[in-house]
């Protein structure tokens, strides 16, 4: 199975990605991760990749020494990748429309196989605030990827300040954009941190809980 | 339903700031870690009849931002390391003409080509005069998202007050990172100040207004000079900025900018814990330096310790306020590496 993350610039698809991955490696399932991030200069699947490589799972970036390259390169091994039948493929695009451009090229590969390609999105980002201009993000982004998604993945957050307020906003706008769209909510994201604090039954489509990764250095503050 | 806060990185932000600053007019060439911030107002500006026009180089994009200024709208540019030193020369002349507007530079390792990852070696170029001549560019440095919207607006009305060219220095982490903001209104653009009395703006049935930066008569050219230096009085005066975290009873003293700032805060409550009392001092504004503050807080510690993701180059100006009262320690990393709180105590303990 291929799982793909897509979606606008900035709407938590790394994240989703990292925990996507962790959940299947927990479900002692074979995993790949994959770095076809080729728009973000920080906070990449790149920057975490050893850790996530003790984890057990296949992390598949730019060679070590291309990681702080300012370059969209893209790795290796996706042709062998793309074929193998057994494995679980965790495919981490950049954001908007030069993020998505990059899985059409490799379309040939994806014809045939079974994929799942989902559209995340943080109601709370800028271009990403209303349910039209979500409906119109999904649209160009489909045609510029190629991809047909399959479901939506309800990311709002605020960070630190997120609330179940913040969270349950993103679900009504989301619920929404389905209607809309007629794809379906695949999960609601919940941080660890909020995730402590609230009933999950308090929300309308499944609960993902993620733990972050892309932090900075002096978040342990707290 | 548009939302009140929104979730944004650094880059997007400051450019959000600057449209809704009055900022209508755009120059700039792409290089990372800012690239997000031309991106976005790409998108921006045609939806509030801005002009965004990506330029050749960074040598154009600065006599750009030179003419456009010269009408007296509000005009910016962003770039980072290598493009604002191609930038140092029409900033001069802008600095000489006396314009006011916005430039941006978030920071990445040098020198020469670098890297494209977080640093704040370029303090001496924005702060001592990165181009010829006796100017000062009024200098602000973020060490939050949500400052960096503040800043931003600041450095439109400072640029203002003093015609003269205003500078945002970010580093690459505060450009990238993402942070939920609250974002001002939208500036009335009726409301911005009056430039009628210089602003190229057509000389239809008045006399031309002139905007040049020379003066081929030596004691005109001092004269010139002297209002330049009576305005940079003033902001010494009146511009200062800074904020103090925990320094009520610090026994030591932490100085940093920018994201190294807010690193400290995290470092003096680690400190706090082992029952170390000290306190960070953030310069907000790199020039004007805060030393006035600064010289206070130093009368009541042991010693003064600078961190930097540099050399070392701020340490000066702190060693300048500091005027010998305490010693002045520094610590620093260079090549676009961000310090941890952890290392940064460790440092801290060995000069105990």
């Amino acid at each position: 199975m291929i799982h793909i993350l897509t979606g606008p610039f900035g709407s938590g698809k790394t994240e989703l990605a990292i925990n996507l991955a962790l959940h299947l490696k927990n479900a002692e399932e074979d995993v790949s991760l994959v770095d076809l991030d080729v728009i973000t200069p920080y906070f990449r699947i790149r920057d975490v990749a050893d850790f996530l490589s003790e984890k057990g799972i296949d992390v598949v970036t730019v060679k070590r020494e291309l990681r702080h390259v300012d370059l969209p390169i893209l790795p290796q091994r996706l042709v062998e990748l793309f074929t193998q039948r057994e494995r679980h493929v965790v495919v981490d695009l950049g954001g908007d429309d030069d993020g998505a451009r990059v899985i059409s090229s490799l379309k040939p590969l994806l014809d045939g196989r079974q994929v799942r390609a989902y559209f995340v999105v943080n109601v709370f980002r800028p271009f990403n605030e209303t349910v039209e201009e979500i409906c119109q993000n999904i649209g160009r982004l489909s045609s510029r990827s190629r991809l047909r998604f399959n479901a939506l993945v309800n990311n709002a957050n605020l960070g630190d300040q997120s609330t179940e307020e913040i969270v349950a906003l993103g679900e009504r706008m989301v619920s929404e954009v389905s209607k809309v769209t007629e794809l379906p909510v695949q999960w609601t994201v919940l941080s660890e941190e909020l995730a402590e604090r609230l009933n999950f039954s308090a929300f309308k489509y499944p609960v993902f809980v993620i733990k972050r990764f892309m932090r900075v250095s002096w978040e342990d503050r707290r | 339903m548009k939302t009140e806060k929104l979730m944004m990185k650094g880059n997007e932000a400051i450019a959000e700031a600057a449209i809704r600053a009055g900022c209508r007019l755009y120059f700039g060439y792409p290089i990372t870690p800012q690239s997000e911030i031309a991106e976005y107002m790409s998108r921006r500006l045609p939806e509030v009849d801005g002009t965004f026009l990506q330029t050749e180089s960074e040598v154009a994009t600065v006599n750009m931002v030179y003419g456009a200024a010269s009408t007296g709208k509000r005009v910016m540019t962003s770039t980072s390391s290598p493009g604002f030193s191609l930038m140092q020369e029409g900033v001069s002349y802008i600095a000489g003409a006396e314009l006011p507007c916005v430039f941006v530079n978030v920071v990445r390792g040098g020198p020469g080509l670098g890297d494209i990852q977080p640093a704040q070696s370029d303090y001496f170029q924005a702060t001592k005069g990165g181009g010829h001549g006796d100017y000062k560019l009024l200098v602000l440095a973020p060490s939050t998202i949500q400052e960096a919207v503040e800043l931003t607006q600041l450095a439109f009305d400072l640029a203002d007050k003093y015609r003269n060219p205003a500078l945002i220095l970010a580093d690459g982490m505060i450009g990238q990172m993402m942070e939920p903001v609250e974002l001002p209104p939208m500036r009335d653009l009726s409301t911005l100040p009056d430039h009628s009395d210089w602003a190229l703006t057509g000389a239809n049935e008045r006399e031309p207004h002139k905007v040049t930066s020379f003066n081929i008569d030596p004691y005109g050219l001092e004269e010139m000079n002297k209002r330049y230096q009576e305005k940079y009085t003033r902001a010494v005066r009146e511009e200062q900025r800074w904020e103090e975290y925990k320094t009520d009873n610090a026994e030591y003293l932490l100085v940093g900018y920018g994201t190294v700032g807010r690193i400290l805060k995290s470092v003096v409550d680690k400190l706090a814990e082992e029952g170390i009392a000290t306190g960070v001092f953030r310069p907000i504004s790199l020039w004007p330096f805060p030393y006035t503050r600064l010289r206070e807080l130093a009368e009541a510690v042991k010693f003064v310790f600078t961190v930097e993701m540099s050399s070392g180059q701020m340490v000066e100006d702190v060693r300048l306020g500091v005027e010998g009262r305490v010693p002045v320690h520094f610590y620093g990393r260079m090549g676009g590496v961000v310090p941890t709180p952890d290392e940064i105590c460790s440092a801290f303990k060995k000069l105990l």
